[in-house]
């Protein structure tokens, strides 16, 4: 693999780091707010102003931060009981044609999401209700997300022509994440 | 094409692409997306492809997911199991096959705060197996107990089944894990029950063992359990009384969690980083794969293929309990191939509309759904939890005393799912009673 490469290699990894960070101070922020509003509203009759568009802003940002992550750890569901028993080429095609999958998958909700978030930017697209919360950012951050976890998906393909089909498995301890 | 056979060939090509290894979250949301552009314009597929991933994503009521799933993560790092099963096994020490038991008691404890069976059985073979097999309790009954204990975390709430089944179809999710508590616990209780009763039967799967805690460490012992079960009350009893919806009461829980944990010094900053990265992940996973099951959904209904459907299986001369039936033994078998997940997601698009169209309580089909489910981790060859088990063992365990050693507990689920099919208001007298 040349420099360059190598480089490109790190940084999708770093953006995938950076991304899992974003989305574990949100899962924090979801807890704090949701309780903080529990308690607010039944104890003190005072709920948390916007806690509910905030959370689900939130939920988007967690739900697809996290996503290159778990591409990166090969977390998603799969139904091995027939490719788990194969071994060197067609393993290598079988994970081959999963990456494909999820190149796919990433690409086409990575472009509507895009068309969607620039709209939204266009409008300045804000929530119905009191406090008229931004939407935009949260849809920024799905397409910025979906992009990530493409980039990963491209990472692994790329290993697998190499021909190295378990170093994007081996470059993924946990101890990586910042 | 008719819809009908649309919806069968989008079906099969769903199944060859999970076959192939493809993740279902993308075989089924391109499986999906194929199906939308052949039956409607490519336009409704754009603007899905917009819209829905986004709608689904923020939608509130769906906290609920990584809420629970931190819950559960933080519970499980700060060593809650080891001191629930310690506690509960100190009293039944003097029972035969007191481990079991209290095996199947504290699963279903720590059930009440963990949605996942594989995590709830992984953890249990770490402390519990040792014991047993210390002890001389049988291979394959000690591993069986503890992969079918496990379990209990699907049908007792908070339950990730419940939530997806929930999302899936729209039913209340603070409805369904209502529903779950009586038969979850009726469960557990069936197997306080017929432990005792198999070990009369065979008394070599588990050696009598002379009590040794006197009545004041018995008590002791239950003193590291109450943050946990003053945890549980606050969670269950402010959804069913209305208090807090289920994703307010999993942030209660999280945070509650997190504290008790922290008042103990039992979590440091690493294993929470872990929790919250652990909860990122699967949070991640599970909501594409409901995306992808909700565009699936969306294509079945949009060909016809729903409405044909359900012509097709009431003019075929079924009716709500033959249906049933045919649902239980169509579960069964998939489930000795296919993962819980995929399974739900794969067949509740089609399925539910036909329960409904019946006139059955889709609250109550949930819970059959989650007990099939149940069955399905636990049934050999493809069965997550004996998995989790047999891997968690370290060795100690191999497949085949798995397999073997679970077939009683098998057994006893197929008991437990018939009389729930057989009296409905097992499942639907709480949540009758819910404000």
């Amino acid at each position: 693999m040349t420099p360059f490469f190598r480089f490109l290699d790190a940084a999708i990894q770093w953006l995938g780091n950076a991304s899992l960070a974003f989305a574990a101070v949100f899962i924090a922020l979801l807890a704090v707010i949701g309780t903080a509003d529990s308690i607010g509203t039944q104890i003190f009759n005072a709920p948390v102003p916007s806690a509910l568009e905030i959370s689900q802003a939130g939920l988007v940002v967690v739900v697809f931060m996290g996503l290159a992550y778990a591409q990166r750890r090969r977390a998603h569901v799969a139904v091995d009981i027939f490719t788990g028993r194969f071994e060197g080429k067609m393993k290598m095609a079988f994970t081959g044609l999963a990456l494909i999958a999820a190149i796919t998958f990433f690409s086409f909700v990575a472009w509507r999401s895009g068309i969607s978030a620039l709209a939204s930017i266009a409008v300045d697209e804000r929530s119905w209700g009191l406090t008229r919360f931004p939407i935009w950012p949260s849809k920024i951050a799905l397409f910025i997300g979906c992009i990530i976890a493409g980039l990963e998906s491209i990472r692994q393909f790329v290993h697998l022509c190499l021909g190295n089909p378990d170093a994007f498995e081996a470059h993924s301890p946990d101890e990586e994440v910042p | 094409m008719e819809p009908i056979t649309m919806g069968f060939v989008g079906i099969a090509a769903l199944i060859f692409f999970a076959g192939m290894g493809v993740p279902i979250a993308f075989s089924i949301t391109l499986v999906g997306a194929a199906g939308m552009a052949l039956v409607t314009d490519i336009d409704f597929l754009l603007v899905t492809f917009e819209t829905l991933p986004y709608a689904t994503a923020s939608e509130y009521a769906f906290a609920v997911i990584p809420m629970f799933v931190l819950m559960g993560a933080i519970a499980s790092s700060s060593g809650i199991i080891g001191e629930l099963y310690g506690a509960v096994n100190r009293w039944l020490e003097n029972v035969r096959g007191g481990l079991y038991i209290a095996t199947a008691v504290a699963s279903a404890g720590f059930a009440a705060i963990s949605g996942s069976t594989v995590v709830n059985a992984a953890m249990f073979t770490r402390i519990a197996l040792p014991e047993m097999l210390a002890l001389g309790y049988h291979k394959g009954i000690s591993a069986g107990c503890i992969a079918a204990a496990g379990t209990f975390a699907a049908l007792i709430p908070p339950s990730l089944t419940f939530v997806i089944f929930g999302i899936l179809t729209g039913e209340s999710i603070g409805e369904l894990f209502i529903a779950g508590i009586v038969p979850g616990l009726l469960t557990a209780l069936c197997y306080v029950v017929a432990i005792p009763l198999m070990l009369k039967v065979r008394p070599d799967w588990a050696p009598l063992v002379k009590a040794q805690s006197t009545f004041a460490q018995k008590l002791r012992g239950m003193t590291g359990i109450w943050p946990m079960l003053l945890l549980v009350l606050i969670v269950l009893g402010g959804i069913y009384t209305g208090i807090t919806p289920p994703s307010a009461a999993g942030a209660l829980g999280a945070v509650g969690a997190l504290l008790s944990a922290m008042a103990r010094r039992r979590i440091g900053p690493g294993a929470f980083w872990d929790a919250v990265k652990q909860t990122a992940e699967l949070t991640s996973v599970l909501f594409i794969i409901i995306i992808g099951g909700l565009l699936f959904s969306r294509f079945l209904v949009v060909s016809g293929f729903v409405d044909d459907l359900t012509a097709l299986v009431t003019d075929s001369g079924f009716t709500g309990p033959t249906f049933i039936l045919a649902m239980v033994v169509m579960y069964l078998v998939l489930g000795m191939f296919i993962d819980p997940l995929s399974m739900l997601v794969m067949t509740v698009p089609f399925v539910y509309p036909v329960i409904k169209s019946f006139g059955m309580d889709p609250i109550w089909f949930g819970i059959i759904l989650t007990k099939m489910i149940e069955i399905a981790v636990i049934t050999p060859p493809v069965g997550l939890n004996l998995f989790a088990v047999v891997s968690a063992a370290n060795g100690r365990v191999k497949t085949g005393d798995m397999f073997f050693g679970v077939l009683p507990f098998v057994c006893l689920e197929v008991v437990i799912l018939i009389v729930l099919i057989a009296f409905p208001g097992i499942s639907l007298w709480l949540p009758a009673t819910m404000q």
